[in-house]
């Protein structure tokens, strides 16, 4: 059981320009579920790489359960990885690769029997633990992973997207497994994906990551509720949040969205938030879910034409094309048929968006947090 | 042999190729492949019957492989092949050929496989020179080497002792082996390796219980490749050595037809005698041999 | 020879301690292994004129004795020169009914020094009777005593060798026994001492040491001197100024171009220790015995036969032969080309296709014929060649019983007055036999790991047999094929056995491609330097193959990654 700390860690290659991770300073509480969120190349397997001790760190310290770990060799930091291929090793059966790290810890045969028939048990392994990886389908080499990991009852584990090789529906399956492993096992757990889903489904919080920089560290809630900026509204949630760029300008004492097809007057509580940036090019950010159409009487922020529909069953997106070079994707619910060809009068519920700055600083976070609270 | 099938992209089917569909395509195709079969054995039924034949009688212009009298009389003169001081030279030699080939692939995995494990694995300065070193150490003409090699040999007091040669053949054999391990090595996902350092283990076991267990198909390639070197040399190990008694077998299946004497009988026999134990270890081995020797070459 | 360069390192003012320490170690490495090569070669010379000149000296005294013993009988043996250690007069009895000698006795004898004669006077005895017998029989064979039966060394002490000699006593035209001189030499100092190289090698230290304040380009400069300086100064002494030049210019370029490679890798050895483990056992082995006799060897072509440096007298005498030297250098260099070509054609070319026909998946008895068709790879290459000159030979040869048989002439192949075509061919057949295994064995292993998605893929394009073998099989075999072929080049341009045991370059040395060559200069002509000069030459051309393959075909890259 630890803690992982890291303070401004900084990994940079040789010979590259920009940093791989850059300043990333993140605690990880005993015990905490932490998903470690971006695309690809963003620096989040190597900040968990350098959690487990494979990259060097070059800047910064990295201290597991209160001891500074920088210079620490993997296997004297408590911890126990997953790799996204499974890594396990073809030559040994289940039961020898469950038992291989504790054989070199020189652990007593009887408690390594002990262990291993345990943890085979918790996965339902217990008729395979005879058999080699090649001889397992996706899913148990999955479980045989992680019960590699489970024998060695570590501080803390590591997941790297451990469940990018396997089919949807075995994702589904083992995302339920792993949430109820951390809830039985109550340990410490860092997880890399490149998954929103499962980010939001697993963590106790998430840390999303873009080119090097920690960009937002918070609940699942906090971070889908009130992103921190333009990138990170933009890479959770599904669908993607819709962005409109334009303008804000006073009318009166109000101020006003102006651009691409939209118009949207500010409530009070956002116009206060946005005032310095009043006569300023930003960015208006609608997720889809806070989208509707129209009816009688609601103000309309823009009107287009249906250009492509997605039909999930329960709800419905439909493209809509407020102007030239404007989709918004709109929210409907299951049961109204949307076709394409149609004209959808598109309405924002009330308070229920987002305004980045230039730099695409979410102008608006407090104010929404502030409306969430009096909700 | 149980190892190696690891899920590289490399372990793929055989590709198939369509056959023809006519039974006549099939037949020509065993037309070709039975008479290439037999020119390629046909020398070695010739010996065969040399071996066999009383003397040297078997040298006869007759096309027909089986002896017209078999006698093993051959095979007893070299087997029971004695010094004048009553030494049991074959007895000797075939020791000193055993140990000194089975020393010499000890040796020569030892050094190729930990060599190999380094150029595949780390990045140091020296890296990409010594890799050059061992490609371009295959084209030193073996005459060059002579004289130095005995001078050397001689300073290092391992002229005339066994150790001396095996040393020279394990050498010999590393760049090859080198480069066919390093290639196969190079198909080993690093993963495993890393899943292996957070399990607990250290470089060497890493090596040792991970990657050589991985790659037995060329280690065997390997073993058979320093063994054949040792086995089958016989210029150095006459140059080096004095007493016949300290001789390997090659040196006095070669003296049977060498610039003295041709006893064609005894040379058959003795050839058979010591092309044995590698054809032997080439049957073994000769689906590693497939596998082993080219999937540094292919990757993917 | 380039070097990964290792992490940045500035050098000048300020490089690190170790860093300055590494380019001192490998200024030294480099001092130590040309000088302390050419210092081997000197003192090698050094030594066995010495002998010569000893043995010119003991034999005079034993051939003098003999013919006073002839004369005077074996009392002659009390009056020997001063530095004579022991005399030994041997009689002989004559020869018996047999031809065997009989009757030989130590007649006379004059031990002055104990010291250089064994304890025993029972195997001393044994001994001259046995040598006495041995002289008797190269009298009556009208032969001269072979070198190594008239003088030996014995080493006495690190200071002193005894050097002897034996004469045959000829009485009225018939052998009438032998005398046997021993003298105590001690040996002449070294030209060179030992202890000069160590001072050079110190020196060398020092200079690289302050090679490493010099930043830049200058720096390889800086080393160049370092090595040059001290390697020349160790020969300082010696009374041949091409001693102190030649090492001396190589020495510069070698340390120009070598000692920062050499340095990165001292340096890595202290940055990553443990790296260098896995690397050293196998480099140590190379070093000391491939890359060192080799560079002996590069120097060896640089002398000539009686030790004395000749500059490129051996590379000219070879490049540019006398207009009636045949087969000379550029014939023999054509015959080489012309048998790798064709060799490693042949193997390619019945290689991949008997690998082609044995990947059809349903071929029955596949297992049998791959394992008989590797046979040949498996027989020992000089047996192979027996066996095949034993199949060329014109009588009981089974090439001419095959030819009878149909009815065609039969071929002298192999033997006297036979043609260059023959013998060439029977070289040829011999080396295409052992050789296509290999190119078969690695085709099979490529072929197995095409996926067969790809040839479905051409299916589906619509590709014929050929084309799909020509777009799909073809460009995947290469990855494999090419480095083969390398090696295939290679191995057949130095395969000495079986031209030396097939044609034996007849006739008049024709078919003697240039490894053959340099070993007839070593063997026969006893001419070390002209056979290294060869061999030089020889890895020159395959260096210059190899590079241009590479650069064509990029065969290595990837490798290096």
């Amino acid at each position: 059981m630890a803690e992982v700390v890291l303070d401004r860690v900084t990994k940079r290659y040789p010979g590259a320009v920009e940093p791989a991770v850059n300043e990333v300073n993140l605690t990880i509480n005993d015990g905490e579920f932490v998903v470690l969120v971006g695309p690809s190349g963003c620096g989040k397997s190597t900040t968990l790489r350098m959690i487990a001790g494979l990259e060097e760190i070059t800047g910064g310290t990295m201290s597991i359960g209160g001891r500074v770990v920088n210079d620490v060799a993997p296997r004297d930091r408590d911890i126990a990885m997953v790799f996204q291929s499974y890594a396990l090793y073809p030559h040994m059966t289940v039961a020898e690769n469950m038992a291989f790290g504790l054989k070199l810890r020189k652990m007593p045969k009887a408690e390594i029997a002990k262990r291993v028939q345990g943890a085979a048990e918790m996965l339902g392994l217990t008729e395979y633990l005879a058999r080699k990886p090649k001889a397992l389908s996706g899913g148990q080499r999955q479980r045989v992973a992680m019960g590699r990991a489970i024998v060695r009852q570590p501080s803390v584990f590591l997941f790297d997207e451990p469940l990018s090789n396997l089919d949807a529906k075995l994702r589904v399956q083992m995302r339920v497994q792993i949430a109820a492993l951390h809830r039985s096992l109550a340990t410490t757990m860092v997880y890399v994906t490149h998954d929103q889903v499962e980010a939001m489904t697993l963590a106790d919080r998430i840390a999303v990551m873009s080119m090097g920089y920690l960009q937002q560290y918070g609940t699942p809630m906090e971070v889908y509720r009130h992103p921190k900026n333009k990138f990170v509204a933009g890479f959770i949630g599904s669908p993607a949040m819709n962005f409109v760029p334009g303008k804000l300008s006073a009318r009166g004492d109000d101020l006003v969205f102006q651009g691409h097809g939209l118009e949207l007057l500010l409530p009070p509580a956002h116009a206060a938030a946005c005032a310095s940036a009043s006569g300023c090019e930003v960015t208006l950010g609608l997720r889809p879910q806070q989208l509707h159409a129209v009816s009688n009487g609601e103000a309309v922020v823009g009107t287009g034409e249906i250009t492509h529909t997605e039909n999930m069953g329960s709800e419905t997106f439909a493209h809509t094309r407020i102007d030239p070079d404007t989709t918004l994707v709109v929210r409907l619910p299951g049961d109204r048929l949307a076709t394409v060809g149609d004209t959808l009068a598109v309405g924002v519920e009330a308070n229920r968006f987002h305004v980045f700055d230039a730099d695409g600083v979410n102008l608006t976070r407090e104010t929404q947090r502030g409306s969430d609270a009096a909700a | 042999m149980n190892t190696g099938d690891y899920e590289a992209p490399a372990v793929t089917k055989p590709a198939k190729i369509k056959s023809g569909k006519s039974p006549w395509g099939s037949i020509a195709t065993h037309a070709v492949l039975g008479f290439v079969t037999l020119v390629t054995m046909y020398p070695l039924l010739i010996v065969l019957r040399i071996a066999l034949s009383p003397g040297d009688s078997g040298m006869s212009p007759s096309l027909n492989p089986i002896p017209r009298e078999i006698s093993f009389d051959n095979f007893v003169a070299v087997v029971t092949n004695s010094s004048p001081q009553g030494d049991w030279l074959f007895g000797r030699q075939l020791l000193n050929s055993a140990v000194i080939s089975i020393a010499t692939t000890v040796l020569g995995i030892f050094l190729a496989t930990t060599a190999a494990y380094a150029f595949s694995r780390f990045r140091f300065p020296g890296r990409k020179a010594g890799l050059m070193a061992f490609l371009v150490s295959q084209m030193f003409p073996g005459v060059l080497m002579m004289v130095p090699l005995y001078l050397i040999l001689e300073a290092l007091g391992l002229l005339n002792a066994s150790f001396g040669l095996v040393v020279v053949y394990a050498t010999i054999a590393i760049p090859f082996c080198v480069w066919m391990l390093k290639g196969y090595f190079d198909t080993i996902p690093k993963d495993l390796e890393e899943s292996a350092i957070m399990d607990g283990a250290s470089q060497f076991t890493i090596f040792w219980r991970i990657i050589l267990p991985l790659s037995m198909p060329a280690v065997a390639v390997t073993a058979l490749f320093s063994f054949m070197t040792a086995w089958n040399e016989f210029v150095l190990a006459f140059t080096f050595m004095e007493e016949p008694t300290a001789f390997t077998l090659p040196v006095t299946v070669y003296s049977y037809v060498g610039e003295q004497s041709v006893e064609w009988g005894k040379f058959a026999a003795a050839s058979i005698i010591v092309s044995i134990p590698i054809m032997a270890l080439f049957f073994a081995l000769q689906k590693n041999l497939v596998g082993g020797l080219t999937s540094g070459g292919v990757k993917g | 020879m380039s070097v990964d360069a290792g992490p940045a390192i500035q050098f000048g003012p300020r490089a690190p301690l170790y860093a300055r320490i590494s380019d001192a170690l490998a200024a030294a490495l480099v001092v130590g292994i040309v000088a302390g090569s050419v210092l081997g070669l000197t003192r090698y010379n050094d030594a066995r004129d010495h002998r010569r000149a000893v043995e010119t000296q003991v034999g005079a005294i034993a051939d003098d004795l003999a013919q006073r013993v002839a004369s005077a009988g074996p009392g002659a043996v009390e009056q020997v020169p001063d530095n004579v250690a022991a005399a030994y007069v041997v009689t002989s009895g004559g020869v018996d009914d047999f031809g065997i000698a009989v009757g030989s006795d130590v007649a006379a004898q004059n031990v002055r020094d104990k010291g250089v004669v064994n304890a025993d006077a029972g195997i001393v005895k044994q001994g001259l009777l046995n040598r006495s017998a041995e002289l008797q029989d190269y009298f009556d064979k009208k032969q001269e005593i072979p070198k190594d039966r008239r003088y030996s060394v014995v080493k006495l002490s690190d200071t002193d060798n005894a050097f002897s000699a034996t004469a045959q006593v000829v009485k009225d035209g018939k052998y009438d026994g032998m005398v046997h001189v021993v003298t105590r030499v001690p040996n002449p100092a070294p030209s060179t001492p030992t202890s000069q190289l160590l001072l050079m090698l110190l020196l060398s230290v020092i200079l690289g040491f302050a090679a490493s304040y010099v930043p830049g380009i200058k720096r390889r400069v800086a080393h160049g001197l370092a090595v040059a300086i001290p390697t020349g100064l160790t020969f300082m002494a010696q009374a041949d100024a091409a001693l102190v030049l030649w090492p001396g210019v190589v020495s510069l370029v070698l340390g120009g171009v070598a000692i920062s490679g050499i340095a990165s890798v001292f340096r890595g050895v202290r940055e990553q220790p443990r790296t260098y483990v896995y690397v050293v056992p196998a480099m140590i082995g190379m070093i000391v015995l491939v890359f060192v006799p080799f560079a002996m060897g590069v120097a060896i072509a640089f002398f000539s036969k009686d030790g004395d440096f000749t500059g490129l007298g051996n590379f000219q005498e070879i490049l540019n032969p006398s207009a009636t030297t045949h087969p000379n250098f550029y014939w023999t260099t054509s015959v080489t080309i012309l048998w790798t070509v064709l060799n490693v054609l042949l193997h390619v070319s019945l290689g991949v296709a008997l690998a082609l026909v044995l990947n059809r998946p349903k071929l029955r008895l596949k297992a049998m014929y791959r394992v008989l068709l590797i046979i040949p790879w498996a027989v020992p290459n000089y047996i192979t060649a027996l066996i095949w000159k034993s199949m060329f030979n014109q009588q009981y040869g089974a090439v001419n019983s095959l030819l009878d048989v149909l009815g065609i002439d039969q071929v002298n192949w192999i033997g006297p007055g036979s043609s260059f075509a023959s013998n060439f061919i029977a070289d040829l057949t011999t080396n295409t036999w052992l050789g296509f295994p290999f190119m078969m064995v690695v085709t099979l292993g490529a072929l197995q790991s095409i996926p067969k998605e790809l040839y479905e893929a051409a299916d589906i394009d619509g590709a014929g047999r050929w084309q799909r073998f020509r777009t799909v099989t073809l460009p995947l075999l290469k990855p494999a094929l090419i480095p083969a072929i390398i090696l295939g080049v290679v191995w057949t341009f130095n395969m000495f056995n079986v031209i030396y045991l097939v044609s034996g370059g007849a006739p008049e040395n024709e078919t003697n491609i240039l490894i053959t060559e340099a070993y007839y200069a070593f063997k026969v002509l006893n001419r070390f330097g002209l056979a290294a000069a060869y061999s030089l030459l020889i890895f020159v051309m395959l260096l210059l193959y190899g590079w241009m393959q590479n650069r064509i075909t990029r065969a290595t890259e990837g490798a290096f990654e």
